[in-house]
């Protein structure tokens, strides 16, 4: 059997590949606001990586050969992966978005919220707000918080209403759906409260400091 | 290398697995109820934001999402199942699963807990992984090397992303972020909120100054596997410790944070060690014996 021709590297595909890596770094320069040492190292270390990655002969063989188009596209793949990485804003890069996890030093007081739905009669139960919405889980809870903290930083009079609304539109919506989910007389009306994690903090969370922060009048309609 | 011998049976397991998943995630969420949510928190994410803003309304109806769901619930199965034209029903299905996804996180944080899920599905969907385990007659089988590079295209993406972790982390908060106690009030938070869980056994460990120690060096020591997290690639040594690391890891943000990357730690269990090696060769083997003893009998 006759011996294939060794895939070469040519001129057209370096120039393929300059041009590629060019649209990418403009698009992530575009993508990106402003530039920093943190962008920059990832940079290099990523560059690197790739660098190394291309040397690996286990590597190069997959890059070659019959396997060729489908290292190709895996390829293309991580280089996505890793824009959306440097691009560091993944409402704008999703599915590729970066991963930042526990990278910046937390708040020394956090806290964080609870719903006490309250009924006719007076009487209060505590509503589960990561399992309202079980598709949202945690995520509503992130959200929930990050709204109370932008509506009570907001200054423009304005602005700060909307975000009030925002807020209450969620809280209304967790009441809903607890008594959706819950048959028998309706929460109508929800405490939020703000609850303080202290230093030390120990496992009884009942006696954590904690204060009212909102109350919202629920409403017998959706939320939308 | 990892998955240096790979058979059509390596990312048939991989292919069942991460389909099996995605349905038993899709099964147990009701994303209907995403239609009770207020539209004013809904912002769409990513490639979802290419879609016009008129249809949003229609997407995030009960009747839609109800579909989506049927629809998902009626495909996945056939890739399970490995049915062909694969990749026709998994490039579809895929789109179909990252706006699924999406839609959760265009109401506000984006977490990562599918994603590597995702990113398996995505490799599936252009690899050949239906030439076995297929309840269709194989096909102009591919290549054991074209076998072994799907597998790597996922271990490496996997990989990748606890890459992404570590490094920024190191870049974001060089080591002030070890030495502020940021992991305790980290643990703190996670563990006293209400989560889906109901765990907060994370309160119980920071009470014993000795354990808070430990997390605090275990947090630097799980940094640096993360960043290193390539290596594990290639250095077999190194792969076994970074399986323990992260195992240990993932159980215990399970226990401490009530964070759960499930999916990881079965695409870990799948693609780094020798499990899929050793299960495929068992299938094969017996899969061939019983082809042999069929002939026989013939």
């Amino acid at each position: 059997m006759a011996d294939r021709p060794k895939p070469r590297t040519t001129p057209a595909y370096g120039v393929a590949l300059v041009i590629g890596l060019t649209i990418v770094a403009a698009a992530l320069m575009r993508l990106r606001s402003g530039v920093d040492a943190v962008f920059l190292g990832e940079c290099i270390f990523y560059g690197l990586l790739l660098a190394w990655l291309a040397r690996r002969p286990e590597v190069r063989r997959r890059l070659r050969g019959d396997d060729a188009g489908y290292g190709r596209i895996i390829v293309a793949f991580v280089v996505l992966l890793i824009a959306g990485q440097l691009v560091s804003d993944g409402r704008r890069t999703y599915p590729f978005v970066h991963w930042a996890m526990y990278s910046t030093p937390a708040r020394k007081a956090p806290i964080f919220l609870e719903c006490h739905g309250v009924f006719a009669d007076g009487e209060e139960v505590v509503i589960p707000a990561a399992q309202m919405f079980k598709s949202l889980s945690v995520r509503l809870t992130r959200t929930w918080l990050k709204l109370a903290e932008a509506a009570a930083a907001e200054t423009d009079p304005e602005s700060q209403a909307e975000s009030w609304r925002r807020f209450d539109g969620l809280v209304e919506s967790m009441v809903l759906e607890y008594n959706r989910k819950n048959p028998g007389p309706p929460v109508v009306e929800a405490v939020v409260w703000q609850v303080m994690i202290p230093a030390n903090a120990r496992s009884d969370t009942e006696a954590y400091p904690r204060e009212v922060f909102r109350r919202v009048t629920v409403s017998d309609g959706a939320a939308r | 290398m990892i998955h240096e011998t790979s058979n059509a049976e390596s990312p048939a397991i991989l292919r069942i697995t991460v389909f099996s998943m995605w349905l038993y995630h899709l099964w147990h969420d009701p994303i209907h109820e995403l239609a009770s949510m207020p539209m004013v928190l809904f912002s769409p994410i990513g490639v979802l934001d290419l879609l016009p803003s008129a249809v949003w309304p229609l997407i995030l109806s009960g009747p839609f999402l109800w579909t989506m769901k049927i629809l998902l619930l009626l495909t996945l199965p056939l890739l399970i199942l490995g049915v062909r034209p694969f990749s026709r029903i998994a490039i579809p299905v895929c789109i179909a699963l990252t706006l699924y996804q999406g839609l959760t996180r265009s109401y506000g944080k984006i977490n990562h807990g599918e994603l590597a899920m995702l990113y398996a599905a995505y490799v599936l969907a252009i690899s050949p992984c239906v030439d076995a385990l297929s309840v269709m007659k194989p096909r102009r089988p591919s290549t054991n090397s074209r076998y072994a590079a799907a597998l790597f295209a996922m271990a490496a993406v996997l990989c990748l992303t606890y890459t992404f972790v570590g490094v920024r982390r190191f870049a974001v908060g060089g080591l002030e972020v070890f030495l502020d106690e940021s992991i305790l009030s980290y643990v703190a938070h996670r563990s006293a909120e209400p989560g889906p869980f109901g765990l907060n056994f994370g309160l119980m460990v920071l009470e014993h100054p000795l354990m808070s120690k430990l997390l605090e060096v275990s947090f630097f020591v799980l940094t640096a596997f993360e960043a290193l997290s390539m290596l594990a690639l290639f250095n077999r040594w190194f792969r076994w410790c970074w399986v323990v690391v992260m195992l240990g890891f993932h159980v215990s943000t399970i226990i401490t944070m009530q964070i759960s990357f499930s999916a990881n730690m079965v695409l870990i269990v799948l693609l780094l060690t020798p499990a899929t090696p050793y299960a495929s060769t068992r299938i094969h083997t017996m899969l061939a014996h019983r082809t042999q003893a069929g002939d026989g009998i013939a």
